[in-house]
């Protein structure tokens, strides 16, 4: 796809799905339109390696109304599938490999099921690093199933959290920086180092008054582990990020919302959705 | 561009991909008629390797059982100082730094006895990394008798490795 065309986007998370239609204006992003269905608790949970999708029915309303709010856009479309259904890690490359063979090698003995059920592939970070990720193939043919009853077709499928890395690497990043991605179901955490991309970790998350603590805390033990210091930039997008980037505030911490869409929609708060990375790297 | 789709679309190339897969059926054809020879060839030679494996491990088992049996005190004494100078997380760690990121130990099993037998079951990217460990190994001075077992390389290679740990290297 051409660095001019139109790209539409559907994402789905354990609270709801969205989606968006993208272009580029003078080189810069565009959404045109944007739309989302909540979805109720229990009816969508991301994990790994059973089944994510209770709910189909109310899961393919909630895509078809999407689809339908977003018209008119173009016919293909980007799934992007939340933070808590891929295991994702770092891996330094061998000299001339072929990044997604070599992850499939590493990742095999540490999957919660066959290496054969596995869809690898992954994001080159610099460096000679590439952010390698695993999704169970039933997990993803749940998701792909969800476009049945629109009269959209499938252009391919992409993970929120890499989205949301190839994104902010985009953009300027000095070391002790702490990326922040926030699912509704689990975080990721990309620490940058003097030479890109150093470390990152992802956990389910624990939703209460004192979840916002306990990821601060998590940031700064991300930064810890890499010998870098207690005092980081964090940057923050998906779902929460604005509570977020206010408690680490309140806490004296450097904070700021990964990326703005100021002044193009009024109904989207770009940096609470991180599978958008897609539409801006 | 990822994508993590079940069946990856891939970008057609109409006539060419027809030519190419012509071309491509053609040499799986020829590639079919040598892998058969091959095969039979490595079949016959893997048989008679097998068989002298055999005998090798026969008779060394016999050496060692007479070397106990001629003083077993002597034996227990060796068995309990190589415990204390080759503890298993001392011989790990020889062993990590032998691997090469592409190879990885799928089962290790050390054996203290005279001496401290260490058979691995070893899984490379390919075969340049296989040996590469095993040049690694040799190299590295904490193992010796290095001894190649069984190897399937089609792939990835899986192969079954038998070393001595030498006590009391630095």
């Amino acid at each position: 796809m051409g660095p001019f065309a139109t790209r539409c986007f559907i994402a789905f998370d354990a609270l709801g799905v969205s989606g968006a239609v993208v272009s580029r204006k003078l080189g810069r992003p565009l959404v045109r339109s944007f739309a989302s269905r909540a979805l109720s608790p229990g009816a969508l949970n991301p994990v790994p390696s059973e089944r994510n999708i209770a709910s189909p029915e109310e899961v393919r309303r909630a895509v078809k109304d999407v689809a339908e709010s977003l018209a008119p856009g173009p016919s293909r479309v980007t799934l992007m599938l939340p933070d808590g259904v891929a295991r994702i890690v770092l891996l330094d490359l061998p000299g001339d490999v072929n990044p997604a063979a070599f992850a499939r090698f590493r990742l095999a003995s540490s999957l919660p099921y066959p290496v054969a059920e596995a869809v690898i592939d992954g994001l080159r970070v610099g460096h000679g690093k590439f952010l390698a990720a695993a999704v169970r193939r039933s997990v993803v043919e749940e998701y792909e199933q969800t476009l049945a009853a629109t009269a959209l077709v499938q252009d391919r499928i992409d993970l929120s959290p890499l989205a949301a890395v190839s994104a902010l690497l985009r953009q300027p990043v000095t070391a002790r920086t702490v990326d922040v991605i926030l699912g509704d179901a689990a975080v990721s955490m990309a620490l940058h180092g003097g030479e890109g991309l150093s470390a990152f970790r992802g956990r389910r998350r624990d939703p209460g008054p004192d979840e916002m603590w306990r990821l601060r805390d998590e940031a700064l033990r991300t930064l810890a582990l890499a010998g870098n210091g207690t005092q980081p930039r964090i940057r923050v997008v998906g779902s929460g990020a604005g509570a977020a980037i206010g408690a680490f505030v309140a806490e004296g911490d450097t904070a700021e919302p990964g990326w703005r869409l100021d002044g193009q929609l009024p109904a989207l708060a770009g940096a609470e959705h991180a599978w958008l990375g897609s539409a801006l790297a | 561009m990822r994508d993590f789709s079940s069946n990856p679309r891939r970008a057609g190339g109409g006539r060419a991909a027809g030519v190419l897969l012509f071309v491509g059926g053609l040499a799986l054809l020829l590639s079919l008629a040598s892998l058969v020879r091959a095969w039979s060839e490595n079949r016959r030679v893997g048989q008679r390797l097998q068989d002298e494996r055999s005998g090798l491990r026969g008779v060394q088992t016999r050496l060692r059982s007479l070397e106990g049996a001629r003083n077993p005190d002597r034996s227990r004494g060796l068995q309990a100082m190589l415990t204390l100078e080759a503890s298993p997380p001392r011989v790990f760690q020889d062993l990590a730094k032998a691997l090469p990121p592409d190879v990885r130990l799928n089962n290790v099993v050390l054996d203290y006895g005279n001496r401290l037998d260490v058979d691995m079951q070893v899984l490379a990217r390919s075969a340049g990394a296989y040996d590469a460990f095993l040049a690694r190994l040799e190299d590295g001075g904490s193992f010796e008798n290095i001894v190649p077992g069984d190897e399937n390389r089609e792939g990835e290679v899986t192969a079954r490795v038998e070393a001595t740990y030498k006590a009391g290297t630095p």
